[in-house]
């Protein structure tokens, strides 16, 4: 008895694929029709050829908040790796007992509501009654309370520094793990070199680390230019305009999401998705490419 | 020995201290805060629990927000165990199945993690309109399951599970392809499906834009988009502000803690093994 095993295969893919088809790759091409189109998505759809396009490329606020979303993530990102390396080495070179403990703790702000975050955030950075202008009134930093959301620099380093709070310990856990997999033998015979540990951590970790540190940028720009939920909130309870004040922390999405389902400009909302989606495809191939061929 | 080993560390110690503090620190100021008055928390930062957690629960419980955490509740549960199940099975047909179109079936579902989501929302808003979906859960609970890293996961996973030779010998005593998956595969990827509900279960618990474009009545709300319109609820009330993003995100994080060993997995496995 010999049996369709191609057959069978294709059974177990079926309810998969077809969510899959139905809500990823339907919308998605269905996206791309319709950023040909003007159209608010009740009325008739008028078919516009690559207008939409043609007004992006004149359009202040999309290039703005292209801006606006790099000068947030480019920053931020280093960061973000950057302080979960060193815990990361640090655990692993100096205090490997203590490893699961400290994962979890500083694991912790990954797995908040990111738009909770962003409610506590602004209430920590609220000019009037937030505490950091409170403490610093108090210290003697400042003689009147910062307008820190207010400020078009000033609120992006709060959203800097919200990002850095909520991604390092993601960081530090994602290296930790593939530490873990350098075999002991290679720390053990550094050690009794005598090598130092910024020799270690610049002559065995972060070569060894290079291919994760690749990944963990890459898929940081992919998400960080998706950066959403926590400005959006920020905002919200500050009861500022939706992007702040001039647009300081509209983002990509942000504007995005304020042309198609505020204004329902459907046909323009698609054509900024879509050209969003270029510029992710090119900055992260473009990262690959050149931390490849270093 | 002894002293100079601890001299050496201590630096370290306190760096990681100073660290781990810097990110505990927000979270619990937030858990703080939630059991103290609105003025209290507005005439100096305390720094210690308060008494008034009780009553801040109560004022939170009494805006509906018992509704909201259901409402998410069972929405993150529908989508990681659904999504658990359809990953499951086309994970393990990629491991352990030829056929045709396999290579290029499985690029598609890859390259679809480049993609950002926002690609589709305008598609997909408009789909649930024509669906009648608009208004109901059925957006955030259906395409979620379609995830395309669990596909990924779960196919690592089976490929070194699962014995070729296990399920050849169950085929050569008559056993069904059905029964095969039910009672040999699924009990063996438990690891690995368990990785999948906790990272998918986060994500929806966690979601924000899907229910704000696709739901508007606020009994359908869920937790972050609850916490969202609370500006108007709490107006004034920082307390029980505060208690609401408690009930909204500590169950979660527990949830997370304890199967913590799967999602850690889940997390680094991703993006170690390429």
């Amino acid at each position: 008895m010999k049996r369709n095993l191609a057959r069978t295969a294709y059974f177990f893919l079926i309810p998969f694929f077809t969510v899959f088809i139905a809500f990823a790759v339907f919308p998605m091409l269905f996206s791309i029709g319709v950023s040909l189109f003007d159209w608010n998505g009740i009325s008739g759809a008028e078919f516009a050829g690559f207008s939409n396009y043609g007004k992006l490329f004149t359009d202040v606020r999309f290039w703005n908040s292209l801006l606006v979303t790099l000068a947030i993530i480019l920053p931020a990102i280093p960061l973000q790796i950057g302080i979960g390396l060193l815990i990361a080495f640090l655990l692993w070179d100096f205090l490997r007992k203590y490893t699961s403990l400290v994962r979890i703790l500083n694991f912790l702000p990954y797995l908040i509501i990111p738009f909770a975050i962003g409610i506590l955030f602004q209430y920590f950075f609220d000019r009037k009654i937030g505490f950091v202008n409170r403490f610093l009134l108090n210290v003697g930093l400042t003689d009147e309370p910062i307008g820190w959301l207010t400020h078009p620099v000033l609120v992006k380093l709060v959203v800097i520094f919200l990002l850095v709070w909520r991604y390092y310990g993601y960081m530090a856990i994602i290296l930790i793990a593939s530490l873990q997999t350098i075999p002991d033998s290679l720390s053990e015979a550094a050690q009794i070199d005598g090598a130092s540990w910024h020799h270690r951590l610049f002559h065995i970790v972060i070569p060894l680390l290079r291919p994760v540190l690749i990944f963990l940028s890459v898929t940081s720009i992919i998400g960080g230019l998706q950066l959403f939920d926590e400005p959006v909130a920020v905002m919200t309870y500050s009861k500022l305009p939706f992007g702040g004040i001039r647009d300081a922390v509209l983002t990509l999405l942000m504007n995005f999401y304020s042309i198609s389902f505020r204004n329902f400009e459907f046909g323009y909302g698609a054509a900024n998705a879509v050209i969003m989606f270029v510029i992710t495809f090119v900055l992260s191939i473009g990262l690959i490419r050149t931390t490849r061929n270093n | 020995m002894m002293n100079h080993n601890l001299r050496r560390r201590l630096p370290v110690i306190i760096l990681i201290v100073v660290i781990s503090l810097f990110g505990i620190l927000p979270f619990y100021e937030m858990i703080v805060m939630s059991t103290h008055t609105s003025e209290r928390i507005l005439t100096k930062l305390p720094l210690l629990p308060g008494t008034h957690g009780g009553e801040n629960l109560r004022a939170v419980l009494s805006a509906g927000f018992a509704r909201y955490f259901f409402n998410s509740f069972y929405i993150a549960a529908l989508t990681s165990i659904g999504g658990a199940l359809i990953v499951s099975m086309a994970g393990y047909a990629f491991a352990k199945f030829m056929f045709r179109y396999k290579d290029l079936l499985f690029m598609a579902v890859l390259g679809s993690v480049m993609i950002p989501p926002q690609l589709s929302l305008v598609g997909l808003t408009i789909e649930m309109k024509y669906l009648g979906w608009m208004n109901t859960h059925l957006p955030l609970i259906i395409p979620p399951m379609a995830y395309a890293v669990g596909v990924y996961f779960v196919r690592s996973y089976a490929q070194g599970a699962i014995p070729n030779s296990l399920l050849e010998s169950a085929r050569s005593d008559g056993a069904s392809e059905s029964l095969i998956y039910f009672r040999i595969v699924l009990p063996m990827l438990k690891p690995a499906l368990l990785t999948v509900v906790l990272l998918l279960y986060i994500w929806s618990w966690n979601n924000y834009i899907y229910p704000l474009v696709m739901v508007n009545e606020s009994r359908l709300y869920t937790v972050p988009l609850a916490l969202s319109t609370f500006g108007g609820m709490f107006r004034a009330d920082y307390g029980g502000r505060m208690m609401a993003l408690v009930v909204g995100t500590v169950p979660t994080i527990v949830l997370m803690i304890i199967g913590r060993k799967h999602l850690i997995e889940g997390l680094a496995g991703t993006a170690i093994k390429e």
